[in-house]
């Protein structure tokens, strides 16, 4: 699209001014062109000024005053806390009255905010121009309390039942009780009939486990390799001109060291820069990682998000207060280690576009680029690639509600803000979103797209990870069963079940294995002396054929995971799934000792402890 | 992404369901007539009266989940055990014929095929002489040919994607053979050094080794598994290892017949020879095929794996004397020319040549049934000449102790009487108690007591006869004769027998 004269104005000042140099305006010119974006939005993502120049030029070409909103704050009386999300999708907001007219300060002066103005404050009143990123600072440290209200509460007071700041409901506490009672009055009038059904309940658990993981492999490693192919095509097929703005949110803490890896990541993608709205969320009590960010003098593209200190501080709360100063129609979250692959965001828009109206999240595959770093790397990309690469396919195929991933979940914005976006008391608060989106009627699908992220490869650090991952499951099975007619009228009995056997699966496997493990090793220890009166022969047999058959199918499952994308040389680790297993069971029982002691707790892993380098990663992908 | 609204999915399958019912009537009719006229393999015998004495209780648990070859008798003893006095293995057969025909149908459509050529040529492969020949056999032959059209599908697919769906339906093929037929068994051992090229080449390059380690750790992981479950539950498992099947005896005596003499010194050699040639009779599309794309090795590697595959199952069979005789791996013909129907364009893009030579292999499929199972021809050949009258006796004294609750009878020996009875409850089997004790103790107190003339066929092997000379005759003491026919003999109970001074 040809450039507005306004802009063409606007370079030709900014040459004037010897803000930018003519090959400069004329590689702007182009790339503004081409991306259908403003001419400011092509030079911003360009590191070639100073954005306070570039403001300064801005106002000069409509003849308006600069304000310099840090030093002249606008006047509190006039702000509105309500408002606080237009401020920021607009970049426009009131300043102060003079002379009964009322000061509009924008970071976009134009005809749109022109209108936009008039039908909000009326007829009189002036412009000022400001600086976005003034503006975005502004309204973190103005309206700091409101949206840090926001951002942890919204979801527990507009919408409490999904909502995991109560972690159990009086319902649920009753019937807990209630079952507990049951067993011990069980145990105690009829202890062998107790312990015979617990066993026959436990194992029909354990049967429907593994069958339903194998039916969802069978369906998920079907998956049409057309379909995904045809994404591909239509992806690079996509004009750049009508892209959409896509915002990327990348929370971070005392993660300094990863900034440039992960800018460098991000400009990396196959993405107009000028169409990227990129907010690093930053927690204000981190400020090494904060004087990094700033220090890197990083490109008008990326915005820095400051979320003021309030409890809980997780992940979810963060990315729901920057989620206040989103702009862009599609929404996707990135962690600081994470290396998507370039073209993920033109799949993600090509997959939207050819999706079903009522889609609101699409979630991309995820795994490691230090893979062959250790046995635990191996392993948790084994695990990884049967979740990511298999069942989740699967899920999708069967129309199940499908718990995303930690990232590169990708949203069309509106329907997150819709939804109350993540629930910051629930510590897998993506898992818990996943299951939100069927409970509200809404879809997630699956992209063809991988993003690499880095394997914990020390054994704390793993169960660190995993007991917050299994203690967020416990907290979204305990949300999602308050109401499980409610559940199975939303997602179906399909989905009911898949839910139960995908969430409550992961989690009571992780806390019962090791219990059946000591039961076996008596009963091969004590030749079944005291242990047969509780397993009769058809319940022993059960038993049996949950241990060999749970064991082979989920062993073989881990096997055939790593087979779509070529990495055969990790099929023999397979084998050692045991040992992951016991790993898995400890970090159970973390989780369950911190549901109850401190359920909030958000176990943060760190990241950057890798020592393979992620200029391995082509190396991977390519195997 | 779009998912396909389920109704879509639904009416491909629903498409499938009018050729799948006639197949399924069709098969009912033909097992009732061969019923009748005693056609029935001895294995579905045994199999239905193992299932019928499962089914009413009166094995031991351990027996019924280490039973095998186990995905039949289970089958069949659970439909046994849901519908009491129905022809279990009978409607089992007629079940898997009818899904056989469903997926044959429904892959030919998958691949372009106009609708009559796919419902004939899913008639020409569904009735093939080798499949009736199965149906006969028992569900351990239609499960082994249900098995092997899969196996034959997958390795096409595997091919061509060899991804995870790809390798994993492979590897449950392998299996589900292993666990359908002690031939089955054979077949999915004798496939594992061929699986290596049915891989794509990338997949071979990169390491083969770990690929077919995932194809084959079903099979071996089951063994191991049903192994230790044999061992916690003492049942019969692994018995067809331990003692090879006089079955293979016999049927390399009639080969040598069918020949003529030896072609060689070496049985196995023969066996294969023959083996092969029933194969390329009993299939001429199949080297048809294989001529007209020869180039592609994609198109020829799946179905040289699976043929070398049969051909070295008959070998492993007849050189290690175990799994039986290798009549059932005859199914194997059919079964792979139904995968390369579906898959390889050639045979769609010349439908009238495709037709003729499936009709060729209809013919050709009798010649190869006599050829690679002389002893169902043998039996054939009887019925059609005289009749099994030993069978019929044996269903009719069956059904002449239909009332009689507590009959002492080998039934193991003549799984026919327990056919004609209609229940096993009420029946003392080799299996229980009394029976062992009547052998241990050389005395018989059971309310009745069954047992076939020792001179005849079914005498010759009845452990009460050879326990009991004088049985037949005389009967026990204390015991009056309350039927009898051609071959067997009832007695009933009269009065207390005195006390035993020993």
């Amino acid at each position: 699209m040809a450039l507005s004269p306004s802009d063409r104005a606007l370079g030709d000042l900014l040459v004037g001014r010897r803000v930018i140099t003519l090959p400069q305006l004329d590689e702007a010119i182009d790339l503004a062109e081409r991306w259908n974006v403003r001419l400011g939005d092509a030079l911003l993502s360009r590191n070639w000024m100073d954005s306070r120049l570039y403001y300064e030029t801005y106002a000069q070409n409509f003849d308006l005053p600069f304000v310099d909103l840090i030093a002249e704050p606008p006047d509190e009386e006039l702000l509105l806390a309500a408002d606080a999300d237009l401020y920021a999708n607009r970049l426009t907001m009131p300043w102060r009255r003079r002379d009964d007219r009322l000061l509009i300060a924008t970071a976009e002066p134009g005809p749109q905010t022109l209108l936009f103005a008039r039908d909000r404050w009326g007829a009189g009143i002036e412009f000022v121009v400001v600086s976005k990123f003034d503006i975005i600072v502004l309204l973190q440290t103005a309206f700091a309390g409101t949206m840090s209200h926001r951002a942890v509460f919204e979801l527990a007071e507009l919408d409490p039942e999904m909502s995991a700041r109560t972690v159990f409901t009086a319902p649920q506490l009753l019937v807990f009780y209630a079952l507990a009672s049951a067993i011990m009055g069980g145990l105690a009038l009829a202890p062998l009939a107790t312990l015979i059904v617990l066993n026959i309940t436990i194992s029909i658990f354990y049967l429907g486990n593994f069958v339903f993981k194998g039916v969802l492999v069978s369906i998920g490693g079907g998956r049409s390799a057309e379909i995904d192919e045809t994404v591909a095509v239509e992806a690079r097929a996509l004009k750049t001109e009508d892209l959409p703005v896509f915002t990327v949110l990348v929370p971070m803490f005392r993660e300094a060291a990863m900034l440039p890896r992960l800018a460098q990541a991000l400009r990396e993608l196959d993405y107009p820069l000028g169409k990227l709205d990129i907010k690093i969320v930053l927690e204000a009590g981190d400020a090494e990682t904060i004087a990094a960010a700033r220090s890197l003098g990083l490109e008008g593209v990326f915005e820095i998000v400051i979320v003021p200190k309030s409890e809980p501080q997780t992940k979810p709360k963060a990315c729901n207060f920057a989620l206040r100063f989103a702009r862009g129609e599609y929404l996707v979250i990135y962690d600081a280690e994470d290396r998507p692959e370039p073209d993920q965001l033109r799949k993600v828009v090509a997959t939207f576009r050819r999706s079903p109206p009522h889609t609101a999240c699409l979630q991309c595959r995820l795994n490691y680029y230090n893979a062959d770093e250790n046995w635990l790397t191996r392993m948790f990309t084994l695990d990884y690639a049967l979740w990511f690469d298999q069942v989740l396919p699967g899920l999708e195929r069967l129309g199940m509600p499908i718990p995303l991933g930690g990232t590169s979940n990708h949203f069309r914005t509106d329907m997150l803000r819709e939804l109350h976006a993540w629930d910051p008391f629930n510590v897998t608060e993506d898992a818990d979103l996943g299951i939100r989106i069927g409970q509200k009627g809404y879809r997630v699908g699956v992209v063809d797209s991988t993003t690499y992220e880095e394997a914990s490869c020390r054994t704390g650090q793993w169960l660190g990870q995993r007991s917050r991952w299994i203690k967020g499951y416990m907290q979204t099975l305990l949300v999602h069963t308050r109401r499980p007619m409610q559940l199975v009228r939303n997602t179906g009995l399909l989905g009911f079940l898949g839910f139960i056997f995908f969430i409550g699966g992961t989690v009571l496997a992780g806390l019962l294995n090791p219990i059946f493990w000591v039961f076996y090793a008596i009963w091969l220890a004590a030749s079944a002396a005291n242990i047969d009166v509780i397993f009769p022969q058809s319940l022993l047999f059960l038993c049996l054929f949950n241990l060999l058959a749970g064991n082979g199918a989920f062993t073989y499952l881990i096997m055939l995971a790593p087979i779509r994308r070529g990495w055969l040389g990790l099929i023999p680790y397979s084998f050692t799934l045991f040992g992951y297993w016991v790993l898995i069971s400890v970090a159970a029982y973390k989780a369950l000792w911190q549901l109850l002691r401190d359920p909030f707790f958000w176990e943060k892993t760190p990241h950057g402890l890798s020592q393979h380098a992620a200029a391995r990663l082509p190396k991977i992908g390519a195997a | 992404m779009i998912a396909t609204p389920p109704r879509a999915r639904a009416a491909p399958a629903l498409a499938a369901a009018p050729i799948a019912s006639l197949a399924f009537v069709g098969i009912l009719v033909l097992t009732a007539i061969a019923v009748r006229d005693g056609l029935l393999g001895n294995d579905m015998l045994r199999l239905w009266e193992g299932a019928a004495t499962a089914a009413d209780g009166e094995v031991p648990f351990g027996r019924v989940v280490a039973a095998y070859p186990t995905l039949p008798f289970l089958a069949t003893t659970l439909l046994a055990w849901a519908f009491p006095g129905t022809p279990a293995p009978a409607l089992v057969s007629a079940v898997l014929f009818a899904i056989i025909a469903a997926v044959c149908f429904l892959s030919f459509r998958k691949a372009s095929l106009p609708l009559p050529a796919a419902a004939a040529f899913t008639m020409l492969i569904t009735f093939h002489p080798a499949l009736l020949r199965a149906v006969i056999a028992g569900p351990g032959d239609m499960f082994l040919a249900a098995f092997a059209l899969m196996l034959g599908l997958a390795l096409y697919d595997l091919r061509i994607r060899s991804g995870t769906a790809e390798v994993m339906h492979v590897g449950l093929a392998l299996m589900g053979l292993a666990f359908s037929h002690p031939m089955g068994a054979a077949l999915a051992f004798a496939a594992m050094p061929f699986l290596a090229f049915a891989l794509r080449p990338t997949l071979v390059a990169n390491s083969a080794l770990n690929v077919v380690a995932a194809l084959v750790f079903p099979t071996f992981f089951a063994i191991g598994a049903f192994s230790y479950v044999s061992w916690i539950f003492p049942g019969d498992g692994w018995t067809f290892f331990a003692a090879p099947a006089e079955s293979m005896s016999v049927w390399a005596v009639a080969l040598a017949r069918a020949f003529g003499d030896r072609l060689f010194d070496l049985p196995a050699l023969d066996a294969c020879l023959a083996m092969a040639a029933a194969l390329v009779i009993g299939a001429p599309l199949v080297p048809a095929t294989l001529l007209l794309v020869r180039r592609r090795r994609p198109l020829v590697a799946p179905a040289l794996v699976l043929a070398a595959a049969a051909v070295a199952a008959t070998a492993l069979t007849i050189m290690t004397g175990f799994f039986g005789d290798p009549a059932a791996i005859v199914i194997v013909a059919p079964m792979l020319a139904a995968a390369m129907i579906s898959r390889v364009p050639a045979v769609r893009e010349h439908t009238p040549l495709a037709t003729a030579l499936l009709l060729a292999g209809w013919v050709g499929g009798l010649g190869s049934v006599a050829l690679a199972d002389p002893i169902t021809m043998n039996r054939l050949q009887l019925v059609l000449q005289r009749g099994d009258s030993g069978r019929a006796d044996a269903l009719a004294a069956g059904g002449a102790a239909a009332a009689d609750t507590g009959v002492l009878v080998d039934v193991d020996n003549m799984p026919a009487f327990l056919l004609g009875r209609g229940a096993a409850l009420g029946i003392l089997g080799p299996q229980s108690e009394p029976f062992t004790l009547a052998m241990l103790f050389r005395r018989i107190e059971t309310p009745f007591v069954a047992v076939p003339d020792p001179h005849s066929l079914a005498g010759a092997n009845d452990r009460l006869d050879r326990a009991f000379p004088a049985l037949f005759r005389d009967g026990p003491p204390g015991y009056r004769l309350v039927y009898q026919n051609n071959t067997w003999r009832i007695f009933g109970k009269t009065k207390q027998v005195p006390a035993h001074k020993d």
